[in-house]
């Protein structure tokens, strides 16, 4: 039975990795050849997989360790509290993309957002140590983590256009991209997400089709 | 104070310790950037479908960078004096843009020819480090502007937009200030003649 579990284990490790490898093979596509090597190196330094359930956090407001996460599947919202000491959901993160505490990784400040589990999520984490000793000696970090940005970069911009349009649209554009988001997240955190209030949301969701009966307000 | 020296010394503060190693190389590119004619009120530094390659120096003018969709358009930010902008799909990806950076207050603007942009990079092995900290000048100003968006309340809306570019409410009509915030005329008229007594 341990023998069977512990197989179970190694192949579900071996398959996470995969993923991984190819997600850095998609990024580095261009110099992949070159760079094979060194991409599953770097692979071997995530650890995991690691699994959370809703309501579990990667890190928290204050925090000051920048580990780097890579969702296999699930999905996980950053809120965000702004200078204006308010908290939305600035976004929502999902199999196959990457997170890291940006404040502390691009700033060098204490994390001004939690990353919150919605649904049951997978993750492999590269520690800082691990990013430490990668970037002692000459790598493509910097160029990866480039890519990284720049998917990153587009997926804001993408943001911000739906924001400065209907927010059904928002939302039918979040349902398609992240399909767990119908069924884990609450209300509030969509209303949160689209910057709209509670009774909006209800409106939205019922001219949507996706409230079936109708719910107290 | 020399423009390329005023340049030199933004480029270098920004990049903190991290720019040190590339004193040279920032040098030579703040000596690159060359005046474009000036820009009027209703020019366009780009436009969708165009590559926009190289870096811009705003010395005096205001622009407002326009993502022009097929059902309509939207601001993405403001350039405001003395800052560094780019076109992002070009510079980033090598792709034309999808956005019209249009002038909204006179002045001029210095910029590095893409050709001039790559020799220097190359030369001086300036590497990701200076691509990364304008992709951190992009995450900011993506991250301010979605929670203006985020903002339900149009006062506080337009208090933190006035927060984040002082020079907001000089620098734009009350309809492109309506059409930046997302808000009917009417609102920013009753916001700005309570709150800053200006309407």
């Amino acid at each position: 039975m341990d023998v069977a579990k512990s197989m179970e284990g190694a192949r579900v490790r071996d398959e996470a990795r995969k993923v991984l490898l190819n997600s850095f093979r998609g990024l580095l596509s261009s110099d992949w050849n070159r760079i094979e090597a060194w991409a599953k190196d770097l692979e071997m330094r995530y650890e995991g997989p690691f699994e959370y359930k809703p309501g579990e956090v990667f890190w928290d407001m204050g925090d000051t360790r920048s580990d780097h996460f890579f969702i296999l599947d699930g999905l996980v919202a950053e809120v965000w509290r702004s200078p204006n000491d308010e908290s939305f959901i600035y976004a929502l993160v999902g199999g196959g993309e990457y997170c890291t505490n940006e404040f502390q990784y691009l700033l060098g400040e204490p994390s001004r957002s939690r990353f919150e589990v919605i649904q049951p999520t997978r993750v492999l984490v590269l520690r800082p140590e691990e990013e430490h000793q990668l970037r002692q000696s000459s790598s493509p970090w910097e160029q990866l983590s480039f890519e990284v940005g720049r998917n990153i970069l587009k997926k804001r911009r993408e943001r911000l256009r739906l924001l400065s349009g209907d927010r059904e649209k928002h939302l039918i554009h979040l349902f398609n991209k992240y399909p767990g988001a119908q069924e884990w997240a609450t209300k509030e955190q969509l209303a949160s997400y689209l910057g709209v209030s509670r009774a909006t949301i209800y409106r939205i969701l019922d001219r949507l089709g996706f409230i079936v009966s109708k719910e107290t307000l | 104070m020399d423009l390329s020296l005023k340049i030199y010394d933004k480029l270098s503060l920004a990049m903190g310790s991290s720019g040190t190693p590339y004193r040279g190389g920032l040098l030579a590119l703040a000596r690159a950037f060359q005046p474009l004619p000036s820009f009027r009120r209703g020019n366009h530094v780009w436009n969708p479908g165009e590559l926009p390659a190289g870096l811009y120096y705003n010395l005096e003018a205001v622009f407002a960078e326009e993502d022009v969709q097929p059902d309509g358009k939207s601001v993405v930010r403001l350039v405001l004096p003395d800052q560094l902008f780019f076109c992002e799909e070009t510079y980033f990806y090598n792709e034309p843009s999808t956005t019209r950076m249009r002038c909204i207050t006179a002045g001029s603007v210095w910029k590095v020819s893409a050709s001039d942009y790559a020799m220097i990079h190359r030369e001086f092995g300036l590497g990701f480090d200076l691509i990364n900290l304008l992709s951190l000048k992009t995450l900011g100003e993506y991250r301010s502007r979605t929670a203006q968006l985020l903002q339900c309340a149009p006062k506080v809306r337009l208090e933190q937009a006035v927060r984040q570019y002082p020079s907001l409410l000089s620098a734009l009509t009350r309809e492109e200030l309506a059409s930046f915030l997302l808000l009917s005329r009417s609102s920013v008229h009753r916001i700005l003649s309570k709150t800053y007594g200006r309407g």
